[in-house]
């Protein structure tokens, strides 16, 4: 009987964990989905950039004003590569292989398959972030 | 009451640090899955601690529950615990394989592979535990390799999370995550130093050994400088004997004794492992050490009984005796029943003893004989509904009810009584095989 009862709330800590861990993900990103509707000076393309780069899930290694992963700020990226650098970098692209590793240019492999559209909306909307005000 | 604040206690403990690691919820999220990944994730490490937590033998905390149970949730727990971490780990990975590389340690992040040594170190101790007997480890070697593969997993997964998470990138969620990490093993110090280190303070001696009935002995101790411990007739404590309690070679075993005769203790013990045999070896003077006492199979939590209803199979007669000692020795007048199984009547320990108890209580005494001689006028086989209801009274519901034996013993019990209508509150078991 007692054993019931321990395996009882054993399994009942585990369904109110993940019932916990998924309403903290979820309102996580309720609240951060804000960020994507951009500016208001924002054009189309560019609003279309910032649902790529929440599609993708670019936080999880980047930042932009102080949201995402702080490790690697994209703030000032447009001001340190043009179009063409930028579209290199996002998709991994041989002519910068000597900056990134083996383990990033994997994790970047798919980003090669971004339709050209969203592609050129998502490199619009980098360089429309240019100098926020960063925390960090 | 208790009980239901020692779960609060509980709950938050497993909840704060997932809370904690959310908390204020920041700009930045990486979608829903992956949010939910690395909160599966929090969620693991805070059950790691916890499981230590339940582990650390605190006395007030487990007394509402008795601690043979805790031991058992401790099990369940860990099992999803495992459930947790390894979902965590295969939905980050389904996500974004290429963030969380490779599985050869080479070529993947270092904060990633400590992660995936932790999984693998929880899944081992799993294994190690539920299938031990299988398996085939010796309990004294089990217990030392899971006291250090869990210290082990413990620390590798507070580094993984302190390398890989990026949630906590503020300074106090920073301070809060290490406040705990450090509370956790500050708690692993207590239990495995400053705990032993006052057993050493606090030693016994063997009195004497006494071949009892059943391959079973009873090992008396006396307190060697100090008063030894005040204990509920039922109880059960940790004993090691010949070893430094540093060596982690210390067994659960029921007190036989009564607290009503001070001054010494007696475990009555089968010898069923390396342990047990060898305790029946061992000389008088000795030096043993006893942390207890432990367990809430004791008659001395319901003082308004109207009587009671003892179910023991084979040595879980120990408890029950202790039990028995005491009421007689108190005088007790209340309706007593002792169902008392056993293969052989040659077997059957405190044979004598029972008999003379129940002359000094008001006890009635049935012993049930699995493979009784052809003389036997006593009850047969194992126990039944039927054996029940042929000696209990009508009056049923107001008793109170303990089991001690095997498992399947227990469940029959069990089920029997619920069938006579008995209030579960009333049913108190103890669980023998906490290994």
């Amino acid at each position: 009987m007692r054993e019931q009862w321990a395996r009882l709330v054993a399994l009942l800590t585990g369904v109110l964990l993940l019932a916990l861990a998924a309403t903290l993900a979820g309102w996580h990103n309720r609240r951060t989905s804000l960020p994507a509707a951009a500016p208001a000076a924002t054009t189309d393309q560019r609003a279309r950039g910032a649902q790529v780069y929440a599609e993708q899930g670019c936080a999880r290694c980047h930042s932009l004003a102080g949201a995402g992963n702080p490790r690697l700020p994209l703030d000032d990226a447009a001001s340190r590569h043009d179009k063409q650098a930028l579209r290199q970098w996002i998709i991994a692209d041989a002519a910068i292989n000597a900056n990134l590793s083996s383990r990033v240019r994997s994790a970047k492999a798919g980003y090669a398959q971004i339709p050209e559209l969203d592609m050129t909306a998502l490199i619009a909307y980098l360089q429309g972030v240019r100098e926020p005000t960063s925390p960090r | 009451m208790q009980a239901t604040l020692w779960l609060a206690v509980y709950l938050s403990l497993v909840m704060v640090p997932l809370v904690l690691a959310h908390w204020p919820p920041q700009a930045g999220a990486a979608g829903f899955g992956w949010d939910f990944a690395m909160a599966l994730g929090y969620a693991g490490v805070a059950m790691m601690g916890v499981q230590f937590v339940l582990t650390a033998r605190f006395k007030r905390a487990c007394a509402p529950f008795g601690i043979d149970v805790i031991y058992f949730f401790h099990r369940y727990l860990a099992l999803v615990m495992l459930v947790l971490i390894a979902l965590h780990a295969l939905i980050a990975t389904g996500l974004d394989p290429g963030a969380v590389g490779l599985l050869d340690p080479r070529h993947a992040v270092p904060a990633i592979s400590i992660g995936r040594l932790a999984l693998l170190l929880i899944a081992v101790l799993l294994i190690s535990s539920l299938w031990r007997k299988r398996i085939g480890i010796d309990y004294d070697r089990w217990r030392r390799v899971h006291a250090v593969l869990a210290i082990l997993a413990l620390l590798l997964a507070v580094g993984h999370v302190d390398m890989a998470a990026r949630m906590l990138n503020s300074p106090g969620k920073r301070l809060a995550w290490t406040l705990l990490s450090l509370a956790w093993l500050g708690l692993i110090v207590h239990v495995r130093l400053i705990r032993p280190w006052r057993l050493r303070r606090r030693p016994f001696r063997v009195r004497a050994v006494q071949a009892e009935y059943g391959r079973s002995v009873s090992l008396q101790l006396e307190p060697v400088g100090h008063a030894g411990f005040d204990y509920q007739p039922g109880q059960f404590a940790w004993l090691s004997v010949g070893d430094s309690p540093f060596a982690l070679r210390e067994h659960p075993f029921s007190l036989a004794s009564s607290p009503t005769r001070p001054g010494s203790i007696t475990f009555t013990i089968k010898a069923l492992g390396d342990f047990s045999t060898a305790i029946a070896g061992c000389k008088p003077g000795t030096v043993a050490y006893v942390d207890g006492p432990y367990g809430a199979f004791s008659c001395d939590r319901y003082p308004k009984a109207a009587g009671f209803v003892f179910i023991a199979g084979g040595v879980g007669i120990a408890p029950i005796i202790s039990m028995l000692r005491a009421l007689a020795d108190r005088n007790d007048s209340r309706p007593l029943w002792l169902f008392y199984g056993n293969r052989l009547w040659q077997h059957t320990l405190f044979r004598k003893e029972l008999q003379t108890l129940g002359e000094r209580l008001n006890l009635h005494l049935v012993h049930i004989l699995g493979e009784p001689d052809a003389n036997w006028r006593g009850e047969r086989g194992l126990l039944r509904l039927e054996i029940l209801l042929r000696h209990l009274p009508d009056q049923r519901a107001d008793l109170h009810y303990f089991f001690c034996g095997p498992q399947p013993m227990i469940g029959v019990a069990e089920r029997a009584l619920k069938a006579l209508a008995v209030p579960l509150r009333h049913m108190h078991s103890e669980i023998f095989d906490l290994a």
